[in-house]
């Protein structure tokens, strides 16, 4: 057998160490020494810099200092380490203290911003991330952005006790205004970063800042905030990220809970602010936002990847009633459905709903919003047998690629009814209640159902990616049994993992992958 | 003047074994197609290509009449394939059969393609390393390639020190 370590090229065996996540590299660079030097390069190219104690300090500015290592570092995250919440000793300086937490002062954080400061740090950082926790952290973690000379991806992370109640412009306005914003493609605002936003979009406009390489950009307010928002100036905060994007912004992610239904219209009406999109993501759990999102839809006609949460139903049924022209708009080859309550599905299997996307559609993802034993809605057969109709009707025949489907009583017939009506599929993830062994049957019986499947086989089928996952509980992967009997029925499978249950939402690019 | 598609070029490998292709085929091969535009006259004698063998490079040539006719990589789409390289260890169906092959063939391959700079087919190959790669102990990995452990257990002891501040949060 080949000598591989030495008889293949550094160059080759770097091009392999380049494909491979983090946690492999630090893998390979414990299987020889020739392996550890080279990955090296890899090894940093993400400093995730948490609480500093400060019996770690010498330890830390020993390895900021080591410039072999430093030099790699292509994204810098600033977050809380797990022991900031379990508690330092440190006395919060708003005084808020969670149930279970004690939380911790900001100057460890400085510490680390101090060092990055005074080492005068220029690396080739490209990707900033900012986890905070209190005004202070916020202020001081940010500190760092003018010294980033090669930023492309900003994301900011604050939670709302500090950042919201205590709102404090002065700390950013010196901070933004030395934002290199012209090399910006991501940014991204989490939690309640709305002062950061807020303060962020207001320097930019008094500065005429522009984003002309920005695509990406994500606002998301998962939490409920409901007194922090002022949506008239929310409006005008995204108004201005998008008019100074010039139209580059390609990728679009807004998540809400909180936002007044005349604040979305007034932005979903602005027209012609993202005339590149190709792709959003849209969660929206009020029944009131289907129409300012139809009408958004019914006006960005090179959308191409649509993901929507929560009143699915409300958007599409509005859209006839917004001048929408099913034969001109929306050729959407990716659509995400997570969703709600059992209406939602009914829009869903509902002809021609669907039928619309079949000459287009290749990727279909549908969730439960609420995974768990608690929540009963998903597909049944027939569901899943008219849903797969209005697909395989379509005059092109059925170009889906890419499945993942919830479905209440998982029995062999399914598969038997996918593989002959979406015969391009190679990539299925089934979310399941109950696995069963026959259509009639309602009893979950899994060992039964594992001994009826042996019985089956699909040797033309292409999946290549499959996953097959309780929805009561996290993804797990399949017995090693399971998988081979998996193997036996599809023997296209390569690989047990379809990826994230969530992962069709907008990628935020780290900017080191 | 380009020379037309169809012309037939021969090439030896180190083996003594001779191909006449398509020189359409052949071009896929950076090195190969330079060689050919630095030669302003026709020239009967097959081009000698040392590092290659007769085996691996019937399978190199099987992928570039798979391939043939698709656009090569310009050195604007370069950089942005680089990016998506780094992304994804994706294969298409038609080249996860065509490499589904030994190790010993699989590194040849990707050697050869290094070699004849066939940078789609270099991709191939390193993604089927690194899928290979992936998932995996560091002792899986040394039996896998056959790799003999040579850190002493100190050494081993200061990775995983190492190691401890590298992994995520």
């Amino acid at each position: 057998m080949m000598e591989v370590v030495t008889t293949i090229p550094t160059e080759i065996w770097l091009r392999i160490f380049h494909l491979l996540p983090p946690q492999d590299i630090r893998i390979i660079r414990q299987v020889h020494s020739v392996f550890n030097a080279y990955s090296q390069s890899f090894l940093w190219r993400y400093l995730v810099l948490g609480r500093l104690e400060p019996k770690h300090r010498n330890q830390a500015k020993a390895i900021l200092r080591n410039l072999a290592l430093g030099q790699h570092v292509k994204a810098l995250h600033i977050q809380p380490s797990s022991w900031e919440v379990e508690g330092s000793g440190y006395d919060y300086p708003l005084a808020i203290k969670a149930p279970t937490s004690v939380w911790t002062a900001d100057p460890p954080i400085r510490t680390w911003v101090d060092l990055l400061i005074q080492m005068k740090w220029k690396h080739p950082i490209r990707s900033f991330r900012h986890f905070s926790y209190s005004k202070k952290t916020v202020s001081t973690g940010l500190a760092v952005i003018p010294h980033l000379t090669q930023l492309r991806v900003l994301l900011v992370s604050a939670w709302h006790y500090a950042d919201v109640k205590h709102p404090s412009p002065e700390p950013y306005h010196a901070i933004w205004s030395k934002l290199r914003t012209h090399q910006l493609t991501t940014v991204c605002f989490s939690f309640s970063a709305w002062s950061a936003l807020q303060i962020f979009s207001g320097t930019v406009q008094s500065s005429q800042t522009t984003f002309p390489c920005l695509e990406t950009f994500s606002l998301d307010t998962t939490f409920q905030f409901n007194d922090s928002w002022e949506p008239e100036q929310f409006e005008e905060a995204i108004r201005v990220i998008a008019s100074t994007g010039r139209g580059s912004v390609k990728f679009l992610r807004l998540y809400h809970n909180n936002i007044a239904e005349s604040a979305l219209s007034k932005l979903f009406s602005g027209l012609g602010l993202f005339p590149k999109l190709v792709q959003l993501d849209f969660e929206g759990y009020y029944s009131q936002y289907g129409t300012p999102v139809a009408k958004f839809l019914a006006h960005h006609s090179s959308l191409q990847t649509l993901n929507l949460e929560g009143y699915i139903d409300q958007v599409f049924s509005c859209l006839p009633t917004v001048g929408f022209d099913s034969s001109q708009s929306l050729k959407l080859t990716s659509l995400g459905l997570k969703y709600e309550v059992k209406r939602n599905l009914a829009w869903l299997i509902g002809e021609p709903s669907l039928q619309r996307y079949a000459d287009t559609l290749t990727t279909l993802v549908i969730i439960p919003s609420r995974p768990g034993p608690d929540f009963p809605y998903a597909l049944s057969y027939q569901d899943l047998n008219r849903l797969t109709s209005s697909l395989y009707k379509s005059p092109g025949g059925a170009l889906l690629e890419r499945l993942r489907i919830p479905i209440v009583h998982l029995c062999p017939e399914v598969f038997e009814l996918l593989s002959n009506r979406l015969e391009n599929l190679h990539t299925l993830c089934i979310l399941y209640h109950s696995l069963v062994t026959r259509l009639d049957i309602e009893a979950a019986e899994p060992t039964a159902f594992w001994q009826e499947m042996k019985k089956k086989t699909y040797p033309n089928w292409k999946i290549r990616q499959f996953c097959l996952d309780p929805i009561s509980s996290m993804p797990s992967k399949l017995s090693g049994e399971e998988q081979e009997i998996m193997n036996q029925v599809i023997p296209s499978i390569k690989t047990f993992d379809a990826g994230d249950w969530w992962h069709f939402q907008v990628k935020i690019e780290s900017g080191v992958q | 003047m380009a020379a037309p598609a169809t012309q037939q070029i021969k090439i030896r490998c180190n083996d003594e074994k001779e191909f006449t292709v398509d020189r359409d085929v052949l071009e896929r091969s950076v090195l190969i197609k330079n060689m050919l535009e630095d030669v302003t006259e026709q020239q009967d004698a097959p081009i000698p290509l040392p590092n290659v063998s007769g085996p691996v490079m019937a399978k190199v040539l099987e992928y570039c009449t798979h391939h043939r006719g698709e656009p090569l990589p310009s050195a604007d789409t370069e950089q942005s394939q680089d990016e998506t390289r780094k992304r994804t260890t994706d294969i298409s169906e038609w080249d996860q059969k065509f490499i589904t092959v030994d190790q010993e063939m699989l590194f040849e391959i990707i050697l050869a393609a290094n070699y004849l700079d066939i940078k789609s087919l270099l991709d191939v190959g390193c993604k089927t390393v690194a899928n290979m790669i992936k998932g995996k102990t560091p002792e899986e990995i040394r039996k896998l390639f056959n790799i003999v452990n040579d850190f002493t257990p100190e050494e081993e002891a200061q990775i995983k020190k190492e190691n401890e501040w590298a992994e995520d949060r």
